[in-house]
């Protein structure tokens, strides 16, 4: 504005307001960028970041202050009478610019009025604003800087661990691990994961045809196990062991339940007499089967069923039972079916109707 | 040639003006104010109240004002455009042939006090319309021009709606303003009273002529008007348009169609006036906000729902007016109160710059009463 420096004052104070805008601009481009940094540094675990953090940000802030201050905030003449007129000038002000060039009257008359309105009205009525969005802006910026910038710091000295460096998610889980050895398998989940301090699910470690169950390698000698609050990984393994050539049966003398079948075909093999649930109880449903063999051992009425069912057909078997979760001992059964055979032998005076039960129960059993 | 000389005439002759009508209309200020600009704007006036209000006397007093030759049109629903326009006799000459000689209408005046305007029928009404936009009368293909400086002041009763009808559209646009004239106070009533009990005859003198009228017309049409103003001004008149690119939420909600480019020029040569009354060079927001009302009050034509609610357009133009942002509003509150500081504690603070200045410039003496505020709203 030419020939009235009274324009001036009200000029200097609106770049005084434009640079404070620029500085809380750049201030919050910076703030933003070392917290960014900051955060980024923490994640990566990157302990010097702070300083690159702090560094990079101050002198961006710098920067975009420049920036701001040419590109959006330096006042121009038509805002500075704009800001004017806002002092009760009545728009003197911009008409006043806007027809700076014009030498007419009615110009020339306003101008004299306009210079005589701006010379009365004082700078100090100009107030200083901050728009509200900048406001927010630099106090949302802070707060993410600061508290970024304070994380990294921490974990620069110590305090606080990076997420880079805290290891395995998986710390505080443990794993329990079921093995069978050969000539068994493990009834129940072998691979199980839980958090310390949880209990497992219950195992059950079951011996196959020709096999007898031993015990655990930790020591356990029962087959069903239950691991309680457990605290760090477990890997255990079942260990089975081959029953003797004497143990095995070399005739298909044995009534009572058979194995679970494992497929609908139920075939008897050479030389059985399968009397009970041979094929057609194969579906896994079946009786308990009572079978005869005079062939070769385990051969003989070996049914298949589809292992629903107890005692599927016709099968019997020479080893050991696991019925329920609960192991029976063939050469315990045996030995005491022996036992009690004899005592009922000696009995004389044992009513014959009692002396068939107690051996028909034997026979089940 | 717009001198310092013309701007201070203007100002003598703008005081004078209202010196003299304040002899015979009590009260009214606004009215006063609004029929002034409007005329030396070279505008229409359509005053709306209902009867005994004062609006036969004020037109009455501005023609004795003006000293400019005044005619009043009774309008009835059996007025015939020809006794508005004038019509073609048959006469005699010297010779004895007879011709067509034009009989003037009472048209041909310079002030029309077209009274009761919307009891005419719409043709009669009609017959105005070239009269008011042009300053031209025809007649059997005859154009005749009207006398200049040309005004028609209508009244209507808002009340008494039977056989009445209806302004059209097209001749209500014509009229610069429309100014609701409100029933005086209690201390207004008695001075009129008191007033009337001597004569019930106008006593107001000649302030200036129909040739100082133009003149004044021709120094406010050199008042500046900035770029932002300008825009301001049509955004205003704009923002009325329901469908416009700048309709505001509440012209969508309540108005059919909005004002015209004719308010656009209307509101900016009456803000030059009010401007130049108020002794300022350039017009203002604030000029624009006052002038709203009176511009764009009759030119808007509201819907169903905004009858439904009784909302009338004179708070559609305030809230329009809020809409755009208040502007000039946070001006006007700044410089009433630094007004009110200056005169109560009367020390030369900061906040009396302003007034002081006003006081300096040579044309503060009409300053002073217009600044009263006369189209003024809270």
């Amino acid at each position: 504005m030419k020939n009235n420096h009274s324009f001036d004052k009200f000029k200097s104070k609106l770049t005084f307001e434009a640079i404070l805008k620029s500085a809380l601009a750049g201030l919050s481009v910076g703030l933003l960028l070392l917290g960014a940094i900051s955060l980024i540094c923490w994640l990566c675990g990157y302990k010097q970041g702070i300083w690159i953090a702090l560094g990079v940000g101050a002198g961006v802030a710098v920067a975009a202050s420049f920036i701001f201050y040419f590109v959006k905030f330096r006042p121009t003449q038509k805002q500075t009478g704009q800001r004017v007129d806002g002092l009760g000038l009545e728009e003197r002000a911009v008409t006043m610019l806007e027809f700076e060039g014009d030498e007419s009257f009615m110009a020339t008359r306003q101008r004299t009025d306009a210079v005589q309105h701006i010379e009365t009205a004082k700078p100090q009525n100009l107030k200083i604003t901050v728009p509200n969005w900048l406001s927010g802006l630099v106090s949302g910026a802070a707060v993410f800087a600061i508290t970024f910038s304070l994380v990294c710091g921490l974990y620069s000295s110590g305090v606080v661990k990076s997420p880079a460096e805290n290891g395995d998610p998986l710390e505080d889980f443990v794993s329990v691990t079921y093995i069978a050895e050969e000539g068994g398998e493990i009834d129940g989940e072998t691979d199980q994961l839980w958090k310390k301090g949880e209990d497992a699910t219950s195992v059950t470690a079951v011996a196959m045809d020709g096999y007898t169950f031993v015990g655990w390698s930790d020591g356990n000698k029962n087959p069903g196990r239950t691991d309680l609050k457990i605290t760090e990984d477990l890997e255990v393994t079942a260990q089975f062991e081959a029953l003797k050539e004497g143990d095995n049966p070399e005739e298909g003398d044995f009534d009572g339940p058979g194995e679970k079948g494992d497929s609908a075909t139920d075939q008897p093999m050479d030389g059985s007499e399968s009397d009970g649930a041979e094929g057609e109880e194969g579906d896994g449903q079946g009786s308990p089967g009572n079978s005869e063999g005079t062939g070769s051992g385990q051969e003989e009425g070996e049914g298949k069923g589809d292992g629903q069912g107890e005692g599927a057909g016709g099968k019997w078997s020479q080893g050991n039972k696991v019925i329920d979760g609960e192991t029976y001992y063939r050469d315990w059964l045996e030995q005491y079916s022996h036992e009690a055979m004899q005592e009922i032998t000696s009995l004389e005076d044992l009513p014959p109707e009692i002396r068939e039960f107690i051996e028909a129960y034997f026979e089940s059993v | 040639m717009i001198t310092e000389n013309s701007i201070q005439k203007f100002s003598e002759q703008c005081e004078n003006i209202f010196k003299q009508i304040e002899r015979d209309v009590i009260g009214q200020k606004e009215i006063v104010e609004g029929t002034v600009i409007a005329m030396i704007a070279g505008g229409n006036v359509l005053l709306e109240g209902v009867p005994g209000v004062g609006k036969t006397r004020l037109v009455r007093s501005l023609g004795r004002v003006f000293n400019l030759p005044f005619a009043r049109i009774q309008f009835t629903p059996d007025l015939m455009p020809a006794d508005v326009t004038g019509t073609n006799i048959i006469v005699k000459d010297e010779q004895g042939n007879t011709q067509f000689s034009f009989q003037p209408g009472p048209v041909f005046s310079n002030i029309i006090l077209a009274d009761e305007i919307n009891r005419a029928t719409p043709k009669t009404q009609s017959a105005l319309l070239e009269a008011m936009q042009e300053h031209t009368v025809t007649v059997m293909g005859v154009s005749r021009k009207l006398n200049e400086p040309f005004f028609v002041l209508a009244t209507q009763n808002p009340i008494e709606q039977d056989g009445t009808y209806p302004l059209p559209e097209a001749q209500m646009d014509r009229f610069m303003f429309k100014l609701v004239v409100k029933n005086p106070n209690l201390e207004e009533l008695m001075a009129i009273v008191n007033m009337t009990q001597k004569t019930m005859a106008e006593v107001a003198e000649t302030a200036c002529t129909g040739e100082e009228l133009l003149e004044m017309r021709k120094t406010a049409n050199q008042i500046l008007v900035a770029e932002d103003v300008m825009r301001y001004a049509m955004t205003l008149c704009s923002a009325t348009h329901p469908d416009s690119d700048c309709a505001t939420e509440v012209a969508k909600k309540y108005v059919r169609l909005g004002a015209s480019p004719r308010a656009g020029q209307a509101l900016i040569s009456a803000a030059k006036v009010r401007a130049l009354m108020q002794g300022r060079f350039n017009v203002s927001y604030n000029d624009l906000n006052e002038l709203a009302y009176p511009v764009l009050r009759h030119r808007m034509k509201l819907n169903f729902e905004a009858i439904a609610e009784r909302v009338d357009p004179d708070t559609i133009i305030k809230m329009i007016i809020k809409e755009l942002g208040n502007k000039g509003k946070a001006v006007q509150t700044e410089a009433e109160e630094n007004k009110h500081d200056a005169e109560s504690t009367e020390i030369s603070t900061e906040t009396t710059t302003e007034i002081k200045t006003e006081t300096k410039i040579e044309t503060k003496t009409e300053t002073k009463k217009v600044k009263k505020g006369l189209f003024g709203r809270k």
